[in-house]
């Protein structure tokens, strides 16, 4: 090598016959061992590898430039809410540089604005906060309790409104969460992600933060998940921040309610159609906002044939206080006939006495628990277990975690789980046809 | 017509896009076009903020009148990968290999590493707004009449949507085409003649057609690129008809002479082998790394693969004129693509010029009826004029009985010799009695016996009369 060359320089490769000239740019872990990345005037990208026949010369030191943030030359309108925006990661609340092909958080209400211009037709980006930038599998409590409490600080300071932009893995655990956290909250509070990177035409992102930004308009003070409504980029749902699931891994109308009716239907125009009337009304005078920040120690799983519940040995010796149970259909686990080794009764029955609190679910996601149709599930009520009823098992977790860490005692933990804290439990479960689910 | 090209300093080159017959590039989905449609949906693209990037109230009235983008899909050619609803699939190897293979056999250098790039597609030809599309190769040539002629790049890519209509407030794409792999060719732009551009066009063709590619309308594109001296750079797209290449390019340097001043741009072809304005030169594209997929590394082990499945590229030509065809006509059906269907077809026929002349005439005709034509027509079961009409209205086989000839019964045919031999005695003692005989018979039984047969009972009858 003739010269130190770095990034960002244009520079000329030869290897044998062949010969490119292009901007150096840096390595990604995609890629292979000792591979140089070229970026050529036609705008491709080229891998070439480094071996002893390579020649590499400096043309021009660096020429590679950061594209700018397009600037908005338009003003607030005052007669639109004021809304912060809280960022915590995934594709939603990040732009491209196309230039270099780096994707980066977005910082201002600038950068918001660049990616959705139409947002500042809706609302007025009040703020930006960017509490974090981290994917939605690495998110734990101590994301939740930070996010709660910016989202308290907000609501004391007076926003319209709140959107918080997330990745979408686990958005409904955290959209649930926040709700139980929080409370019923006086303002709208959206969760909103995205299922396609927000470079591309198709960034589905777009219509679900002009939908946020249109629930910010409504007079539903509830935590909500804004995302889209069909697989058409029509209209989106707010559905409630407990009551959502994502279905699918990769679809862009992931996310379902289960065992709910959505507030509303939004499309992108500002047209609404509100699908129930039962929602919490926004409060303009009330801004406190009573944390519940402590979070028990709880897991989650599931019995299915020849399940071993010697598992859960392990997780009272770990120190688990609470555990959700997904069980199958209307919340069964193996019981006598599973065979000695694989009956979970004694040693739910043990557990429960120890005062860990056990909470049945369902493995179908949708419907609910039921403790009495069928003898099982009689003797296993029997243990003392509590029925998640029409909670979904992640959303369950969540809720005892949060009840568990707040209580006074165990008594007054598994009252709280059984009252119906924001809303969560509904006394009757949707036909839904209408929907489409 | 034909111009002085080097005194007008005549520039041109090819950039040629063909689809290869393989499934889709990231999905496992078939590339059958198909108006069969099971279901459609919706999609409103995202802006795309100008070059300059700033932003104002009339920039957001523009974002208002975008066109909904309709997509209509069938199960066989679209999944939810099509519909951007699902990450990429792994590259489809069959297309890389094919990709491999004529960068090979146009003498290429392969990068090491393949980097999948997005590029940025607006008019929702594209559901996700970007084509993926990844340089396999650099630095090749073929060899023309008039020297090498620099093949600049090889990039497999996937093909956009199929437009079906446009209203005022939306525009229809159909999804099968979307997503077929496409590898385009460019070559270096010292094109000397418009006859040369066809040359190189029909040589790239008939390379390419030795490996794994669709055939038929709309599989290939080929863009034109011509200036002259104080001219300016100009595309000629959608050039249906590689033959009439030469014709529109003269017509492109007529117009430009014509012109005071050419700016760089776009156009269309036009039937009568004229263009029209399209738009203006399309800026770089944006092009950025498509993250979805790992760059591939060009291994030893794929390009032997590809090296293994290389078929032997064979002169044509040569293998023609050893099947007993001249060379006018060898070259003539080669030139036609038509070597694997004569070959098939002389294959059961065995009369190369009959076959060569036939299939010249009746180039998409179906196998199976040209072949029984031929056949009939060397039993002298069917006339010249009937075959001809048969293989034009591409009939059916069984239409075709109907033009057969009705054949006279052999005994039939000796009554008659017969009858007339004694009808005729007279003929009988002049010396060129055989020869009269003859012209009668064959003028009464033509289309209804072959002259061997009735000359052959003939000389029996005369015999025994002797
Ligand atoms: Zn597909």
């Amino acid at each position: 090598m003739k010269n130190k060359v770095s990034v960002g320089d244009k520079i000329k490769v030869k290897k044998g016959d062949a010969e490119y000239e292009g901007i150096l740019l840096p390595t990604t872990d995609a890629s292979n061992k000792d591979i140089l990345i070229l970026k050529l005037s036609s705008g491709y990208n080229v891998g070439i590898k480094k071996d002893k026949n390579i020649e590499i010369d400096l043309i021009k030191k660096s020429v590679l430039k950061p594209g700018r943030i397009p600037k908005i030359r338009f003003k607030k309108n005052p007669e639109l809410p004021n809304v912060t925006i809280i960022g915590t990661g995934g594709t939603i609340g990040t732009h491209v540089d196309y230039k270099t092909g780096g994707v980066f958080m977005c910082r201002t209400p600038e950068e918001i604005l660049a990616t959705v211009p139409e947002i500042g037709n809706i609302i007025n980006i009040n703020k930006v906060i960017n509490l974090f930038s981290i994917a939605s599998e690495d998110i734990n409590v101590n994301h939740w309790k930070k996010i709660a409490g910016v989202v308290k600080k907000e609501v004391e300071n007076g926003v319209d409104a709140i959107i918080i932009t997330h990745g979408t893995d686990t958005l409904a655990l955290t959209s649930a969460v926040l709700n139980f956290m929080i409370g019923v909250p006086p303002i709208p509070i959206a969760l909103v992600g995205a299922q396609r990177s927000p470079d591309r035409g198709s960034f589905d992102g777009r219509l679900n933060l002009l939908c946020a930004a249109h629930y910010c308009t409504t007079d539903i003070a509830e935590v909500s998940v804004v995302m889209h409504g069909s697989i058409n980029d029509d209209f989106c749902y707010a559905i409630k921040g407990t009551k959502v699931r994502k279905n699918h891994s990769s679809r862009r109308d992931a996310f379902q309610p289960v065992n709910t009716m959505p507030f509303v239907r939004l499309w992108e125009d500002g047209k609404k159609e509100f699908l129930r009337k039962d929602y919490h009304k926004r409060e303009k005078e009330k801004r406190r906002i009573d944390l519940k920040l402590n979070y028990a120690k709880v897991g989650l799983l599931k019995v299915y044939p020849n399940s071993d519940p010697k598992i859960l040995e392990w997780y009272y010796k770990k120190g688990y206080e609470g555990l959700v149970i997904e069980g199958t259909g209307l919340g069964h686990v193996p019981g006598k006939d599973a065979g000695l080794k694989n009956n979970w009764l004694p040693i739910i029955k043990k557990l429960v006495d120890k005062g860990v609190i056990i909470v049945i679910c369902t493995s179908t996601i949708n419907g609910r628990t039921n403790n009495r149709v069928y003898r099982n599930l009689r003797l296993l009520n029997k243990t003392g277990v509590l029925w998640g009823k029409d909670l979904h098992a992640e959303s369950a977790l969540v809720k005892l975690g949060v009840v568990l860490g707040n209580a006074k005692n165990l008594e007054h933990a598994k009252k709280m789980f059984k009252t119906n804290l924001v809303g969560e439990f509904e006394e009757k479960n949707i036909v839904g046809d209408n929907l489409g689910f | 017509m034909d111009f002085n090209y080097k005194k007008l300093g005549f520039k041109c080159g090819l950039e040629i896009h063909q689809q290869l017959d393989t499934r889709k590039l990231f999905c496992s989905c078939n590339t059958v076009i198909s108006n069969k449609f099971d279901f459609s949906f919706k999609r409103k693209l995202m802006p795309v903020v100008g070059e300059s990037g700033d932003i104002d109230e009339s920039a957001l009235n523009e974002f208002k009148k975008r066109k909904t983008m309709v997509y209509y899909g069938n199960f066989e050619s679209s999944c939810l990968v099509d519909m951007d609803s699902e990450p990429p699939h792994e590259i489809n190897k069959d297309a890389l290999i094919i990709a491999i293979q004529l960068a090979l056999l146009l003498k290429m250098k392969l990068v090491d590493e393949v980097q999948i790039m997005r590029k940025t597609i607006i008019d929702g030809s594209i559901t996700t707004g970007f084509q993926r599309t990844a340089l396999i190769a650099t630095n090749g040539f073929i060899e023309t009449s008039r020297g090498r002629v620099p093949i600049e790049s090889l990039v497999l890519e996937e093909d956009s949507c199929r437009r079906i209509r446009e209203n005022e407030k939306e525009i229809h794409w159909a999804l099968d085409r979307q997503g077929t792999p496409l590898i385009e060719l460019m070559t270096s732009p010292v094109i000397e003649t418009p006859s040369h551009a066809l040359e190189v066009a029909l040589k790239l063709r008939e390379l390419s057609r030795n490996l794994k590619i669709k055939r038929g309308i709309g599989t290939i594109r080929q863009d034109v690129n011509v200036s002259i001296k104080n001219g300016a750079r100009v595309e000629i797209k959608g050039l249906q008809n590689v033959k009439h290449m030469p014709r529109v390019i003269n017509n492109e340097i007529r117009r430009q002479l014509k012109e005071k001043k050419v700016i760089p741009h776009v156009r269309a072809t036009l039937n009568d082998d004229t263009t029209k304005y399209l738009r203006p030169l399309a800026s770089a594209s944006r092009m950025y790394p498509e993250t979805d997929e790992l760059p591939i590394l060009i291994t030893k082990e794929i390009i032997n693969e590809a090296k293994k499945t290389l078929p032997r590229i064979i002169d044509v030509k040569n293998e023609l004129i050893k099947l007993g065809l001249n060379e006018e006509l060898a070259e003539q059906i080669k030139r036609s693509g038509l070597y694997e269907k004569f070959k098939s077809i002389n294959s059961k026929i065995n009369n190369p010029k009959l076959t060569s002349t036939y299939l010249l005439i009746n180039k998409n005709a179906d196998n199976k009826l040209l072949e029984k034509v031929l056949y009939c027509l060397q039993k002298k079961k069917i006339d010249k004029e009937n075959a001809k009409k048969i293989l034009k209205q591409n009939m059916s086989l069984s239409e075709l009985n109907k033009f057969l000839i009705k054949t006279i019964d052999e005994n039939e045919l000796r009554k008659s010799v017969i009858k007339l031999l004694e009808s005729k005695k007279e003929i009988l003692k002049e010396d060129r009695a055989f020869k009269m005989l003859m012209g009668l018979l064959m003028k009464e039984f033509k289309g209804r016996a072959d002259g061997g047969t009735i000359s052959r009972i003939l000389k029996e009858e005369l015999s025994k009369r002797k």
